[in-house]
């Protein structure tokens, strides 16, 4: 069981914190602050993470000499799979 | 004044993957929290297992390692159609991010360097990479 702690935030940051929960993404202002704590604890593991899938694809990428306009032609044709998606939706 | 949560589409999230570039530095510099669709989930995972031959539980453990709450489309539905009218004529499959940024309320704005989101402008702010480091 954890302890209570009394929290003081800006009125700003109050509003995007009942924002996440009014879109549902958190069930209560606890859980986001729960989050946002986890996310800073963790964020170095995180990074390394990030950084170490993200290495191996920048390799990838330079070992087969892809420029910007061939990655943003992938990125087309998976947008072309949403667009089929989209259409049979309507 | 910089933002804080921004919405993220598929072109700038996959280009921070692959390139040692601007929009790398912006996906990790833990400034920002990124909020983004299912759709752009989904054009991610399709890109980085089917182009990337990546295995699925790197892609799900890459996608997760970013600051990033991703939205159903049960949020912005009601908003599809005003999006449709706004950037459909422009690529259909921008319809998602534009009825999830006209839903969100307290957003500050999309990272976006597509120039179809142009026609959004004078609606949300349209940020660039540079203007995020």
């Amino acid at each position: 069981m954890g302890q209570k702690i009394l929290l003081n935030l800006p009125e700003k940051d109050l509003e995007k914190v009942e924002t996440l929960v009014k879109i549902g993404e958190f069930t209560s202002k606890t859980e986001v602050i729960r989050f946002a704590v986890k996310q800073l604890l963790y964020s170095e593991e995180r990074m390394k993470k990030f950084e170490e899938l993200t290495k191996e694809l920048q390799k990838q990428t330079k070992e087969r000499g892809m420029t910007r306009k061939e990655i943003e032609r992938e990125v087309e044709e998976a947008k072309e799979q949403t667009r089929k998606l989209i259409s049979q939706m309507r | 004044m910089k933002p804080a949560v921004l919405l993220l589409d598929t072109t700038n999230f996959y280009s921070g993957l692959v390139f040692k570039g601007l929009e790398n530095k912006v996906l990790k510099s833990d400034k920002y929290i990124f909020v983004t669709t299912e759709f752009t989930i989904a054009e991610i995972y399709w890109l980085l297992t089917e182009k990337r031959g990546m295995n699925r539980k790197d892609a799900l453990d890459l996608i997760k390692s970013v600051p990033l709450i991703i939205i159903k489309s049960n949020f912005f539905k009601h908003k599809w159609n005003e999006a449709d009218g706004l950037i459909g004529n422009r690529d259909k499959s921008d319809i998602p991010l534009v009825a999830l940024a006209l839903s969100l309320k307290n957003h500050d704005g999309i990272w976006s360097s597509d120039k179809d989101f142009e026609v959004v402008k004078g609606k949300f702010k349209i940020w660039k990479s540079r203007e995020l480091l």
